[in-house]
């Protein structure tokens, strides 16, 4: 007879799909190929946080479900 | 995406690629859409009460949520920012476009000044040496910008070339300046303010040269043809440019709609074809280059009194909504019969009217279609700046995004892909129908009663010069003397 899942084992498999969500999410980078057109604006500073933000976003919740995965 | 090459002005903007920060915030938006779901999720997951003992995974994902609701914020910032900019930028641009209009008039100004006092002080023949001198600039320009031309694109198309045209712009608009600084009448508001309607300004000129055409007084015969059935009304912008008529030797010149409102009343949309004949004689056709050179002078033209004749003739009352759009001469008779208050105008479009310094009352919705290498326009001189060029909406277009035309512009003036041509401005117009410009969408707003009428009926109006009466009224109606 099979044991249930641990409780880390089911938020483990809940986070990694959080993260494959995250991961299919566009990076503004590749959305905003127009921002060359008004350089002039600060734009291209927001477009790279945003970027890095969307990055930080994957890689917290990639990090967390590898440590559930390592528990459960 | 923008449409290429496309950008709005008026209400604020000159050269700002406006339709690209729209389109560039709605992706912003989607992205924000994209994300919403995402943090939902993420932060319903943190509420999962199942985290005891499990510190450090739960520190990663309330990391991933503060990380997602940084984004949604910057997100948000980013894309007000952008709209916000594609608003007030352009108010930016205006005031630059008014600072070099009014360079080039102080400068023309000055150059007049210079002139004068140089000839009192030593003769006459100080006159012959400025414009010698101003010859010799203005010849060793025009040599650059033709072996640019002929380097770059293999031939001669200054008449195509944006900023000759530019240049050209400024020139005609600053000519009125320099007159009057060589006469030392130059006032600092002449040199602050384009107003065609200024001693030598561009109306007192055309009026001038008005004066020297050819005696033409002429009644104006009329021959409608009322189409059978009904139709509906445009729908959009671009179908107000599909239905502006095309020059037609002998054909028509005008088209009627007019739609029922409740009560009793009507709503009318009138187009307006443009220049057919090259004229300056006073012959059968009144949409000649003399109506052209009377229209920008100011008084009434033959084909603006073929218009009101028309208009008439059609049953357009004094108190009824009308909307008007015209292409090039039509586009200037449209807007000298807003500016004369003769009918209840409450909406103009223009497709590449010598219109910019002609201002219409700030009720009437006014939206002008450009093209950067078209002359037409060019000739209405630099767009009017102040409250007035910020009303004047004006979508510009460069038909070859700045580079060379696809093939020799060896086709009749106005004719099929000329920049003049009415077929290149509906299919601007349509480009500019999409776009989510505020500017746009609030003259669509404005217009929208004509766009949506249903019911209404088509009168073609064909109009000519009555040269001479055959004995009896050579069409259905004669008038507007």
């Amino acid at each position: 007879m099979l044991e249930p899942p641990s409780a880390a084992a089911v938020l483990a498999a809940t986070v990694r799909a959080l993260a494959a969500e995250a991961d299919a999410v566009p990076l503004p980078e590749a959305l905003l190929d127009g921002w060359a057109s008004f350089a002039a604006l600060d734009y291209q500073a927001a477009v790279a946080r945003l970027t890095i933000g969307v990055l930080r976003v994957r890689a917290a919740l990639h990090d967390a479900a590898a440590a559930l995965e390592a528990i459960g | 995406m923008s449409a290429p090459g496309v950008s709005i002005a008026g209400g604020g903007s000159i050269a700002v690629d406006t339709l690209a920060m729209q389109a560039a915030a709605r992706r912003l938006d989607a992205l924000a859409d994209r994300l919403a779901p995402l943090r939902g999720r993420i932060e319903g997951c943190l509420a999962d009460p199942d985290w005891s003992g499990l510190p450090a995974a739960r520190d990663a994902v309330a990391e991933a949520a503060d990380r997602a609701r940084s984004v949604a914020a910057e997100l948000a910032e980013a894309t007000a920012g952008l709209r916000t900019a594609a608003d007030r930028y352009g108010a930016v641009e205006h005031a630059i476009a008014a600072a070099q209009q009014a360079a080039w008039a102080g400068g023309a100004a000055l150059a007049g000044a210079v002139t004068r006092i140089g000839s009192t002080l030593a003769g006459p023949g100080f006159v012959l040496v400025a414009m010698t001198a101003g010859g010799i600039l203005l010849g060793a320009a025009a040599l650059g910008t033709t072996a640019r031309e002929l380097v770059t694109t293999g031939r001669i198309d200054p008449q195509v070339d944006p900023a000759v045209l530019a240049d050209l712009r400024r020139a005609l608009s600053s000519s009125d300046d320099l007159v009057r600084g060589f006469s030392l009448t130059e006032r600092p508001t002449d040199v602050a303010r384009n107003d065609p309607d200024s001693p030598y300004g561009t109306a007192g000129t055309a009026a001038a040269l008005a004066g020297l055409l050819p005696a033409g007084d002429r009644s104006i015969a009329l021959a409608p043809s009322v189409l059978p059935g009904t139709v509906s009304g445009p729908g959009s912008l671009t179908e107000l440019g599909e239905r502006t008529p095309e020059v037609e030797p002998g054909g028509t010149q005008l088209r009627i709609e007019r739609y029922p409102m409740p009560g009793g009343r009507s709503r009318w949309i009138v187009y307006l074809c443009g220049t057919i004949t090259f004229s300056l004689a006073a012959g059968p056709e009144p949409f000649d280059l003399r109506s052209d050179v009377v229209g920008v002078g100011g008084r009434p033209s033959d084909s603006e009194r073929a218009l009101v004749a028309g208009m008439r003739e059609a049953g357009v009352g004094r108190d009824e909504p009308v909307l008007l759009v015209g292409h090039s001469q039509g586009a200037l008779d449209a807007v000298r019969l807003a500016q004369r208050g003769r009918f209840d105008v409450r909406g103009v479009v223009t497709l590449g009217g010598p219109t910019g310094q002609l201002v219409v009352p700030g009720h009437v919705p006014e939206l002008s279609v450009e093209h950067d290498e078209d002359v037409v326009p060019v000739l209405g001189g630099l767009a009017a700046t102040g409250a007035a060029g910020l009303h004047r909406v004006v979508v510009r277009r460069s038909l070859y995004g700045g580079g060379p035309p696809p093939g020799p512009l060896l086709v009749p003036f106005g004719a099929g892909a000329q920049p003049h041509a009415l077929t290149a401005y509906r299919e601007t117009l349509a480009l500019a129908a999409g776009s989510p410009d505020p500017r746009i969408v609030a003259f669509e707003r404005d217009v929208r009663p004509f766009l949506t009428a249903s019911d209404g009926r088509i009168v073609l109006v064909r109009a000519d010069r009555w040269v001479r009466p055959p004995g009896g009224r050579p069409g259905a109606a004669a008038g507007a003397r």
